[in-house]
């Protein structure tokens, strides 16, 4: 029997700061397993800008764990009067976020630039 | 509790294993699990479904059932055929009921940063069981099942 796992368990976490927002690149798996850095690094990110793009084009997995970190963060920005963006959302994780409902709270979108039209941010 | 009899397996062929109160720890049964599921040619979004109602129903036990205390354990049974998978998670808590969940779709509880579980484990396994207590879960997926 192989030892390695079909999915990946790890999660990286890449962020991006621009001029008036932040892009947050999500690589792997957002699993309960590691929300307290994640939520700790989108805590960090909170507190420097109000305007996030979440970058999910390369995240394989999510559970509600992983959900309640971008709650999390969604609410961070928008306290401060600011705005999450979701953007490029693989099919799989994509339905998690309709069935919850929550591509009704925060904003999806195909791609990070349109999500920053949606922000009315620029790229740089 | 033994398998519910419209799972479709006889209880002697689960596998089981207990495991310490902790989510690493689970990640062993849980990749045995896995593993089976791409043997028998399950497809991508199908093991996407079961490892998710699987890793909820592991937070569940563990966290909520079994309250993070570490001196508890969590036993986990299985059996994974071309057909058919039925997993069984059990924690040492006093249960809960199902019914009493609050509906995380609901308007006022979208903001909630958890409470999606057991709607996750419903929405993506063809059955969802709970003993009398509350504190074993029973999933069952089927292969010809797909999400609406």
């Amino acid at each position: 029997m192989s030892a390695m796992p079909p999915y990946s368990d790890s999660l990286t976490v890449t962020v991006s700061a621009k001029n008036d927002h932040c892009v947050v690149r999500l690589v792997g798996s957002a699993g309960a397993d590691h929300i307290d850095d994640l939520e700790r690094q989108l805590g960090e990110v909170c507190g420097a800008t109000n305007k996030l793009i979440l970058d999910l084009s390369a995240l394989s997995f999510i559970n509600s764990a992983g959900l309640g970190a971008i709650i999390a963060a969604h609410r961070r920005c928008r306290d401060r009067g600011g705005l999450l963006c979701i953007a490029g959302a693989r099919e799989g994780v994509a339905q998690v976020l309709r069935i919850t409902h929550l591509d009704r709270l925060i904003g999806t979108y195909p791609d990070c630039e349109a999500a920053r039209k949606a922000l009315g941010v620029a790229a740089t | 509790m033994k398998v519910p009899p419209d799972f479709g397996v006889d209880d002697s062929q689960l596998s089981e294993a207990t495991v310490p109160n902790d989510l690493r720890s689970a990640k062993e049964p849980e990749h045995c699990i896995l593993r089976e599921l791409m043997r028998c040619g399950y497809d991508e979004d199908t093991i996407f479904g079961i490892k998710l109602a699987l890793e909820e129903a592991l937070t569940n036990a563990i966290k909520h059932g079994n309250r993070n205390d570490t001196s508890k354990h969590i036993v986990i049974r299985y059996y994974v055929d071309p057909q058919r998978a039925v997993i069984m998670v059990r924690d040492e808590g006093n249960g809960f009921c199902p019914a009493t969940v609050p509906d995380p779709t609901a308007e006022e509880n979208l903001e909630r940063p958890n409470g999606r579980g057991l709607m996750l484990m419903q929405c993506y396994m063809t059955k969802v069981r709970f003993n009398e207590a509350g504190n074993e879960v029973w999933l069952l997926k089927e292969r010809q099942d797909r999400l609406a």
